[in-house]
């Protein structure tokens, strides 16, 4: 490795020894130099103090009211980003000591069923959130071609969804005025879903990718799952608009939409997905 | 360490007299997007173009009054590439990069302020810098219309979520962000929540406790999270940027790297001689660059784990602008052979030199696409310097860039569809970004001002760039859609050749 020993040694001369060179030394004096600085490059890293450790303790709280009003003695850690790894380092969180943040629900919700009361200990646990995090490139599950979901076009699931009509405290698309393109309903089976950011982006988005295929009066119901992490599945033609390019553009909208922003938090705490129905037209 | 703090993030002059008039700029970009869904109609369905203006209009355009009917039937037609279609009869800067995908809404996000708590001293100080982060992070990341903390001060928030919600449903906001802010011991603890507006129910709540010094870090972790949440698309404020500079005095030129906000500028080498052109590695864990340290130009990386630097290639008269293949093993350069400079790849220590590029012209500034099968470089062959994209291996060499004089410097879109680079218009260097497959070229600069050296945001959704603007050289980023929303990074001495981590990086 010739090359980074001269590297070293020009970098080390520039560094500080610059003008002392060993130029006019004698070859002993060369010697004794070449391993003073392999000794000082060496040791170099080990010698400066270590970046400061990134120390904070990151905690998922599934919240219910006033902030602040109920602090913990300690946090519950869910992903202690402790970086680099000091042995040594004093300054370490203890390790999750008892009292996790207590999810009250609110008493004054009435609408929604009972919602489980989420304890946080239910709290599947989490790998550190870089792993959750969403990469466009890698869906987690492969979608057929739309082409394939038509060929499987499967009669309409059983839960009779009103087709228009948005069932009782479902969230409906993005704005009312919207419903001239479709709209967003959660399934019955999910009716306590009912953020309604969450139904406004999703139904934003599948417009985005939306490119209706020009056969006059049409409409279809296309549904499909979203996951915790936004991927869908169970993509399919619930109500068919009859003309097959409307049904593909209606699937592929959704398709390319996907996937999706993560579930709520506070709500993947105790449900795996939610089911949905667009309305194409 | 040499850090250099500095205020930055100092909203600077808008490049194009049109961007001045976000309305205006949003009603263009909303038509552009409506004519691009026009020709993707008339290719996906081949359907008479009347029917394809009608049904253009049928997505609702985002906040942006009726497109004039007349223009979308004028596109019945695709345009052959590299020819600019009607599309391009209105001002470069009104564009979207997106075109397939089109503009989103933004996010109504009501933002008042964090609640304070007990906080005294540095952690009052760490309490500040943290909202501060937090709304400048979710600002800069352009999904959100922020509404507060004025608008939420009179009347005063009760601190219960359940009763303030009216006052966020009036001002409009589809989710409310509540924080926290208070001491634990001598940490600074932070509590954020959001909450869904319509509904009233949290959608996520994070809490963190941490000391002062990573107050910017929890901050942007923190905006991530929410950025992730609300758009399903990862946030970049954890990313930094690399970049020239000689504010360490004496003519010379240092590498060194900054947050993606311009904040918490250090240095990197310390040379003491001509470093430049720095290449982050894909996972962010070394530097390539360019440095004259023996007298002539090398290639070298910078280890940022244990801040160790290496000679990679210093054989030869030449060796400069390295990129780094996207799985972190190969280098591709510009080195100099019998006079001429060429293409090179060679792995990370060095061996395994091969050539790509064989002409009498001048081949040089290779990047290397995100999906590594092709690498983008300025050659001289036709003259004048043009971008030209090629296989991986060195084949397939094709020519890219066909306006302007001078085109050089091409960086890729994270998505591969898209090259960025400076292109000299009107005598004018200009950012220009290149369609990749339709060679569709559009301008996202306009004014004196010398503005050079793009290179993307890992989402891909704002553009670093040097610019001399100012008088001197320094960092911007602005929007990679319409060369918007630009902001100045740095303000210490010249700097130039930014180059943007590919990913966020644990600091």
């Amino acid at each position: 490795m010739a090359a980074p020993a001269t590297v070293e040694q020009v970098l080390a001369e520039r560094e500080g020894l610059a003008g002392r060179g060993p130029a006019m030394a004698s070859l002993v004096a060369a010697a004794l130099l070449h391993v003073a600085l392999a000794a000082f490059i060496i040791l170099l890293p080990r010698l400066m103090p270590p970046p400061p450790p990134l120390e904070y303790v990151d905690v998922q709280v599934v919240p219910a009211q006033r902030l602040g009003a109920q602090r913990p003695a300690a946090p519950q850690p869910d992903t202690p980003r402790q970086q680099p790894p000091h042995p040594s380092k004093p300054e370490e969180e203890p390790p999750a000591p008892t009292a996790p943040v207590l999810p009250v629900p609110r008493p004054k919700t009435p609408p929604t069923p009972p919602t489980p009361p989420t304890p946080p200990k239910a709290e599947k646990p989490k790998p550190a959130p870089p792993d959750e995090r969403i990469d466009p490139t890698t869906r987690p599950k492969l979608l057929p071609p739309p082409r394939e979901l038509l060929a499987h076009k499967l009669p309409p699931p059983a839960a009779p969804t009103p087709p228009t009509a948005a069932a009782p405290g479902a969230a409906t698309g993005s704005a009312a005025g919207k419903a001239a393109v479709g709209s967003l309903t959660v399934s019955l089976e999910n009716q306590d879903f009912t953020y309604n950011y969450y139904i406004a982006q999703t139904q934003s988005r599948i417009e985005q990718n939306w490119t209706r295929s020009p056969v006059g009066e049409a409409r279809a119901r296309i549904s499909f799952r979203i996951h915790s992490d936004g991927s869908i599945s169970d993509l399919t033609v619930a109500e068919s608009s009859g003309f097959d390019t409307f049904d593909l553009a209606a699937l592929r909208a959704v398709q390319n939409a996907a996937p999706f922003p993560p579930l709520p938090r506070a709500y993947t705490a105790s449900h795996e997905s939610v089911s949905v129905y667009w309305i194409a037209r | 360490m040499d850090s250099t703090p500095e205020p930055s993030l100092r909203p600077a002059r808008r490049p194009s007299p049109l961007a001045a008039v976000p309305a205006a700029q949003t009603a263009l970009a909303t038509l552009a997007v409506i004519i691009a869904s026009t020709v993707g109609i008339a290719l996906l369905a081949a359907v008479p173009p009347a029917a394809a203006a009608q049904t253009a209009q049928a997505p609702p355009a985002p906040a942006a009054p009726a497109p004039p009917p007349a223009a979308p039937p004028a596109t019945g037609t695709p345009p052959p590439p590299g020819v600019p279609g009607a599309a391009q009869q209105t001002p470069p800067s009104s564009f979207t990069i997106e075109t397939n995908r089109g503009q989103r809404p933004k996010i109504k996000l009501a933002l008042p302020a964090f609640h304070p708590g007990d906080l005294s001293g540095d952690l009052a100080a760490a309490g500040g810098e943290l909202e501060q982060t937090v709304r400048a992070d979710l600002d800069l990341s352009g999904y959100f219309q922020i509404q507060g903390p004025e608008a939420f001060r009179q009347p005063p928030l009760t601190g219960d979520v359940e009763r303030d919600l009216p006052a966020f449903h009036a001002a409009g906001a589809e989710v409310v962000l509540l924080g926290d802010t208070h001491a634990e011991e001598d940490k600074l603890v932070f509590e954020g929540r959001l909450i869904d507006v319509g509904s009233g129910k949290a959608i996520l709540a994070k809490r963190y406790r941490a000391k002062s010094t990573v107050t910017r870090r929890m901050a942007h972790t923190f905006a991530d999270e929410v950025v992730r949440y609300l758009t399903g698309s990862p946030g970049i404020a954890m990313s930094s940027i690399a970049f020239a500079t000689d504010r360490t005095g004496d003519g010379r030129k240092e590498i060194f790297i900054m947050d993606y906000d311009g904040h918490n500028q250090r240095r990197i080498t310390n040379h003491r001689s001509t470093s430049m052109s720095p290449a982050w590695s894909p996972s962010g864990d070394a530097i390539a660059y360019t440095s004259f340290l023996n007298g002539y130009p090398g290639i070298y990386i910078a280890d940022l784990a244990n801040g160790r630097k290496r000679a990679v290639i210093t054989s030869g008269s030449l060796n400069i602008t390295p990129s780094f293949s996207p799985d972190g093993n190969q280098i591709a350069f510009a080195r100099s052979l019998e006079g001429n400079i060429e293409i090179f790849t060679c792995d990370r220590n060095g061996g395994n030199l091969r050539r790509l590029t064989n002409s009498p012209a001048i081949d040089t500034n290779p990047a290397w696409s995100p999906k590594g099968n092709m690498i983008a470089f300025t050659s001289s062959r036709a003259g004048n310097p043009h971008i030209y994209i090629m296989d991986a291996e060195g084949a397939n060499q094709r020519r890219i860039s066909f306006d302007g004089t001078y085109n050089d410097g091409a960086a890729w879109s994270p998505d591969g569809d898209h090259l960025a680079f400076t292109s000299r218009r009107d005598g004018r260097f200009q950012i220009a970004v290149v369609d990749v497959g339709t060679l569709e070229t559009r301008v996202l600069t306009a004014g004196p001002g010398e503005n050079e050296s793009p290179a993307f945001s890992p989402d891909g959704r704002k553009i670093v760039f040097t610019s001399r603007r100012s008088g001197v050289k320094q960092l911007y980023m602005m929007n990679a859609a319409d060369g918007g929303d630009v902001r100045q990074l740095t303000d210490a001495g010249s700097n130039d050749m930014a180059d943007w981590s590919r990913q966020n990086l644990e600091k």
